[in-house]
């Protein structure tokens, strides 16, 4: 009978190797425990159900997370890639560096209705309400976990959480003592390469700094053409966590940035005889948070999170700079025995400074914004099985004044391994500074007899909030000690939502001749009624193979309000897929090789007339010896390329190449 | 295609266990192990060393797994569940899960018994169980009530004593 590998006592290392080693699949042998001595029972560690874990079990919402295990298998060397593998998100690649990633539905480049946090940081741009995935990526390694809630987080998160919240926690430099290299290269991604090291500081504290370098090539566009998107990164950051006496933690992270990228570009809405040209596109920025915690003795805890945030970017000629300053304070205690209450402030200083070009310009140029929030939520256990929980965000933004977002969940524990949940919602979407004070050209043509005629775009100061009013149902239960499943259905009524209303045409004098001026302007009028759900299930066919089949549904129902004109909304609603299907294989083989698939379908994106594909990822990957890994992972392996999304606001769109990448992970 | 094949193919080799073992994995070895460090009353009944659990079961399949086939002494292992004390009295170790309520009250019916109670309930061996089960940093601990054990006419070696983290009712 083999020997019991009896973990080590926890020094960092040790642990770092055991982590590495649960993530790769060696392990106990259940007949083997039977043998085991009293002394090796009582030095096994465990996994055990974390209050956290419970607490999931009874979250009336729908969540999924990205584990470790799931991260590290993976094969992505990106954060969108790894977003891929969550129902309900929609992950459409434009060009090298820029991606449309939404949740449940409204998908473009700069789809404003998700809220993603680093560590509790917004990383949102206001100018033109989205995120540069290109400029928060973070190396693989630094990742602890992603949680991913669908649905509106008003209640806690607050504004511009409409569809969903998408939370990158990156691992606590307690628990990544030592160093770990991986250096990652491959036929489009030339380089993905990451170095970290970590250790104790003082005798409560510990620290881990970091870097990585990221290459990746030129793709083509769909008609072969060079696409010019290459892109390089440099980024850097460090993290500290403290423990000050028995109830405070103190954590202090920071991180610098340096992109450099390219588009392919053509006007911002293409139009007949539009030419392409290539522009370079750079951007550079840092940002530095601090948290600190107390945790009381009846459980109750408080926190305070400052953050500062800054970067300059220069795309398709536009420069932007953008800093931000934020407070945020949270309270939980308990208020009686059957009352859980959370309640906090927050107050978010943004200024934006956007120059101005010949075909773009903002008024006024450099604006600063303040944004003022406070939130409470109280968990009421109604039952030893039934917990209600109500909340209410109220916010004040510049533009749009107060808004209030009310929620209502319930969830009930039907079984110790089942939950039902119920949940009714309002959110809302505050306007970017893009859609209030922006005018740009979007393009010029011909007309008949020859007249030129431009086509621009005007920013509304009295531009509203969009809005949303929801209604979910969920059901997450362990069906087996070897299932589980997780469902979640929804309907939602937007209202107010951002379209574009054309003013009349005027004729002008352009130098000495004429030229006709055909002017939009930002509204909103539109509407939609959503409905649709998403199924994930976990599958542990055998000890050493998981399968996780995920599905999603949605239907959008867009129009316009009647009386309005407006033509761009309804195709930009349409640019999410109705129904998405994947499953990923989780293989452990012996030799400590292990062997991980994901296969998915995604349906067409009707707005923009990409067609319904399949795609196929596979890992590889073999453990040397305690402290190294090799993998080979090879990605879209079905056809040579295909345009996942196509172009957007002035970018055109290139392929997703056929790929493979190789990467070794050393841990010293 | 032969990767949708694979998968299938390479499954039929030996699995290797995935992960660290969980929580009531390890507690089910120590049922087993501690049955080692215990002796019985010599007119004990049975030809066969059970292993009861009372209550709503929070092993399942596992703990059958891991004994199966296995003897202590020259007795074979079985493992049976109940949802009433009475029905466990003839089994020589009872886990009693959480879920058994009122506490107190189930273990007093097993006092005189030769019955090794074992729970992870909070508070365990307080309320009359002889060895209860705390989770502490990742790792199983226990604590022994020998008072309980001594009316239960049950004879624990010093060994157990020693590896215990708290020992109610030492030896005077």
């Amino acid at each position: 009978m083999s020997r019991i590998r009896v973990k080590p006592r926890p020094a960092p290392i040790e642990k770092l190797l055991a982590l590495a080693s649960l993530a790769a699949g060696v392990g106990w042998c259940q007949k083997d425990l039977a043998d085991a001595s009293l002394e090796q029972l009582l030095d096994t560690q465990v996994t055990t159900v974390s209050k956290k874990q419970e607490k999931l079990a009874r979250t009336a919402a729908a969540v999924f997370v990205v584990t470790q295990e799931d991260i590290q298998r993976s094969g992505a060397t990106n954060i969108p890639d790894l977003l891929r593998m969550v129902p309900g998100v929609d992950v459409a690649q434009i060009d090298g560096s820029s991606w449309a990633i939404s949740i449940r539905g409204f998908n473009a480049r700069y789809s404003d209705k998700v809220l993603v946090l680093i560590d509790g940081r917004s990383v949102h741009t206001t100018a033109f309400s989205g995120i540069y995935w290109d400029q928060i990526d973070l190396p693989i390694e630094e990742i602890e976990r992603i949680e991913v809630i669908r649905g509106p987080g008003g209640s806690v998160w607050g504004a511009n959480a409409v569809n969903g919240v998408i939370s990158i926690i990156t691992k606590s430099s307690k628990a990544t003592h030592g160093g770990v290299a991986s250096l990652g290269s491959g036929s489009y991604t030339h380089a993905a390469d990451s170095l970290s090291y970590g250790g104790s500081a003082g005798s409560s504290g510990s620290y881990r700094l970091w870097g990585a370098y990221n290459n990746v090539a030129d793709s083509v566009q769909s008609d072969g053409a060079g696409g010019g998107d290459g892109w390089q990164r440099a980024h850097g950051g460090f993290r500290s966590d403290w423990s000050i006496g028995q109830r405070d933690s103190l954590t202090v992270e920071g991180d610098l940035f340096y992109n450099q990228a390219g588009h392919t570009t053509d006007s911002l809405f293409a139009l007949p005889g539009a030419n392409t040209f290539w522009q370079s596109q750079e951007a550079g920025g840092g940002s530095i948070l601090g948290r600190w915690t107390r945790t009381s003795d009846n459980g109750a805890d408080q926190s305070l999170q400052v953050y500062y945030s800054a970067y300059h970017r220069t795309e398709l000629g536009l420069p932007i700079a953008e800093t931000s300053l934020d407070f945020d304070y949270q309270n939980r205690h308990r208020m009686g025995s059957r009352q859980e209450v959370v309640w906090g402030v927050g107050y978010r200083r943004t200024v934006t400074d956007l120059s101005s070009q010949s075909w773009i310009s903002f008024s006024p140029r450099v604006s600063a914004d303040a944004l003022y929030s406070a939130f409470v939520e109280d968990e009421i256990r109604v039952t030893d099985s039934l917990w209600l929980t109500l909340g209410t965000k109220v916010e004040h933004n510049p533009y749009t004044g107060f808004d209030v977002e009310p929620s209502a969940r319930l969830a009930w524990t039907a079984t110790p391994r089942s939950t039902f949940w119920l949940s009714a919602g309002r959110a809302v979407r505050q306007p970017a500074r893009a859609e209030a004070e922006i005018d740009v050209v979007l393009g010029t043509v011909s007309l008949a007899a020859g007249t030129p005629a431009v086509l621009y775009l005007l920013g509304n100061p009295h531009a509203n909030a969009e809005r949303m009013t929801d209604y979910e149902a969920g059901y997450r239960a362990q069906l087996s000690r070897n299932l589980s499943l997780d469902a979640a259905t929804f309907v939602s009524f937007y209202q107010d939502l951002e379209t574009m209303a054309p003013l009349p045409p005027a004729i002008a004098q352009y130098g000495s001749g004429y030229v006709m001026e055909i002017p939009y302007i930002y509204a909103n009028g539109g509407k939609a009624f959503d409905y649709g759900g998403e199924l994930a299930a976990n599958w542990n066919v055998t000890r050493s193979w998981r399968i996780s089949p995920a599905y999603s549904m949605l239907h959008v129902n867009f129009r316009v309000n009647p009386g309005s004109e407006d033509s761009f909304g309804p195709a930009l609603a349409l640019c999410s897929p109705e129904y998405t299907w994947q499953t990923r294989s989780l293989l452990n083989l012996p030799a400590k090789l292990s062997f991980d698939q994901t296969v998915s379908w995604t349906a067409r994106l009707p707005g923009n007339g990409i067609p319904a594909h399949w795609r196929v990822d596979i890992r590889v990957a073999r453990r040397l010896g305690e402290s190294a890994e090799v993998s080979l992972v090879g990605q879209n392996l079905l056809q040579p390329g295909f345009l996942e999304f196509g172009g957007q606001y002035g970018i055109v769109g290139t392929e997703i190449p056929r790929s493979i990448f190789g990467r070794v992970v050393l841990r010293f | 295609m032969l990767w949708a094949i694979s998968p299938f193919l390479v499954a039929l080799a030996l699995p290797l266990a995935a992960q660290a073992p969980t929580e009531y994995q390890v507690k089910a070895a120590f049922l087993y192990n501690f049955a080692k460090f215990v002796e019985w009353p010599v007119n004990a009944p049975g030809t066969r060393f059970c292993i009861g659990i009372l209550g709503t079961d929070p092993f399942g399949p596992l703990i059958d797994e891991t004994l199966a086939g296995r003897t202590l002494g020259s007795r074979g292992v079985v493992v049976r569940r109940f949802s009433r004390p009475e029905d466990a009295f003839d089994c020589q170790i009872v886990f009693v899960a959480s879920s058994a309520t009122p506490l107190k009250l189930l273990l007093r019916r097993f006092e005189g018994k030769a019955v090794l109670t074992v729970g992870d309930a909070p508070a365990f061996c307080q309320s009359g169980g002889i060895i209860g089960f705390q989770v502490a940093e990742r790792r199983i601990r226990f604590a022994v009530n020998l008072e309980a054990a001594e009316r239960a006419q049950l004879q624990l070696s010093s060994k157990l004593l020693s590896l215990a983290t708290k020992v109610w009712g030492s030896r005077r």
